[in-house]
């Protein structure tokens, strides 16, 4: 049984989704232009990877293999509905702040990915654990990401102005360009901090 | 473990069931709630548009009140019309807008006043503008620039600056919504100009 905090280690920076699985990028670059949609957008997700490769988990051993993927669509779908539904009912505010974001996490290959890569062949404690880890990996690199864009776009964080009436707005931050922008360089930097992983992988391919 | 094709098919059905049945339950537990905020909601923006004070505070029921104080409702041909009073005053008239916008529907409110020569204001019920961009029309320094501004005698009723004419200004990096938005307003104030004819 693989340990909490390999688990935790592998989702957050070893494995993680954005920056090392290049998955999920569609919505890393939509909702990155403010620090307050990416939060809400990454407690959906985490909400949804976790519950998912949970429930995909637990009826592991009784699933057909040639139907696993359609039965894991139906559980996925199915927990982002209910995300939508309890952000509508219960935080109205910031069901309109995200719109039609919520219902796109179902679109999202993280999902899927972990419930592929690790639900499919694991307990469903270790399971659950992986896809909030997942999901973390994701909403951290999406709150760093939002961090500059808003920052240098808007000059705020989390929509309070931290920088001055002096800060020249850079307004393409703030639309895809910018996000493209952000997200390489992101990947770039974590890369390089990682490279040490990489050669060892090289080796062994070798 | 071989499975057949045929449990493959009662294990989709089995699943879809249980999953429905509890998204229905959900569903069904919070549509109330829905409904009520939706309503809340859209008795906040018709205040708004009418200048009529009301506190974030405030609940539910208290908002309730406060519409059915000020606004009725009334019905001219197929034109819902809402009637601000103030202090039992009538202070003008609000009419749903709609129009498309850069990305989809733009539904709103805009407010009159009874000599119908000035905008009290406008609020946005919904759209699907990009949010920081042309989404930034929900934002109140947006939404104030209509406030009390002389309407002009012949349409487009309301333009941007620099126009000479120009009352109000556009969202720089979302030209398209901005042209957008006052597309719908001069349409929709048109629209009602002509039914209120009799009434002028």
């Amino acid at each position: 049984m693989t340990s909490p905090k390999k688990i935790f280690m592998e989702g957050l920076w070893k494995d993680n989704p954005i920056f090392r699985q290049i998955l999920g990028i569609c919505s890393a670059l939509a909702v990155t232009n403010l620090m307050l949609n990416s939060f809400v957008m990454g407690i959906g997700l985490i909400f949804v990877t976790s519950f998912s490769s949970l429930t995909v988990s637990l009826i592991r051993l009784y699933t057909p293999k040639h139907i696993r993927m359609m039965v894991q669509t139906l559980i996925i779908s199915s927990y982002v509905i209910i995300v939508d539904i309890v952000l509508k009912a219960y935080f109205p505010a910031m069901s309109d702040a995200l719109g039609p974001y919520v219902g796109l996490i179902i679109t999202n290959c993280i999902i899927m990915g972990r419930c592929e890569a690790f639900a499919q062949t694991n307990p469903p404690l270790p399971s659950f654990l992986d896809g909030i880890a997942s999901g973390t990996g994701y909403a951290l690199i999406l709150l760093v990401i939002a961090f500059f864009r808003e920052l240098m776009g808007f000059g705020t964080v989390f929509g309070y102005p931290l920088l001055g009436s002096w800060w020249t707005k850079w307004t393409i931050m703030i639309m895809p360009p910018g996000a493209f922008f952000m997200l390489a360089m992101v990947i770039w930097v974590t890369r390089n901090l990682s490279s040490e992983d990489e050669k060892e992988k090289e080796g062994a391919v070798a | 473990m071989k499975k057949g094709a045929l449990y493959s098919v009662l294990f989709m059905m089995v699943m879809t069931t249980i999953f429905t049945f509890l998204l229905a339950a959900v569903n069904q537990n919070t549509l109330a709630v829905i409904r009520n905020n939706q309503m809340i909601k859209n008795q906040k923006k018709i205040l708004y548009a009418f200048a009529i004070p009301y506190r974030e505070s405030m609940t539910a029921p208290q908002i309730n009140e406060l519409y059915h104080q000020h606004i009725k409702e009334s019905k001219n041909e197929n034109l819902t019309i809402y009637e601000g009073y103030m202090n039992d005053q009538l202070i003008g008239y609000a009419i749903a807008i709609e129009g498309p916008g850069l990305w989809g529907n733009i539904r709103g409110v805009v407010a009159i006043n009874d000599a119908y020569d000035t905008i009290l204001g406008i609020n946005f019920l919904s759209h699907s503008e990009t949010p920081g961009l042309g989404g930034r029309i929900d934002e109140d320094w947006f939404k104030e620039q209509f406030r009390n501004i002389k309407i002009r005698a012949t349409p487009p009723y309301v333009i941007y600056r620099p126009s000479p004419d120009g009352t109000v200004d556009a969202i720089s990096g979302a030209t398209l919504t901005s042209k957008a938005v006052l597309a719908i307003i001069n349409k929709e104030l048109t629209v009602f100009f002509k039914a209120m004819e009799g009434r002028k």
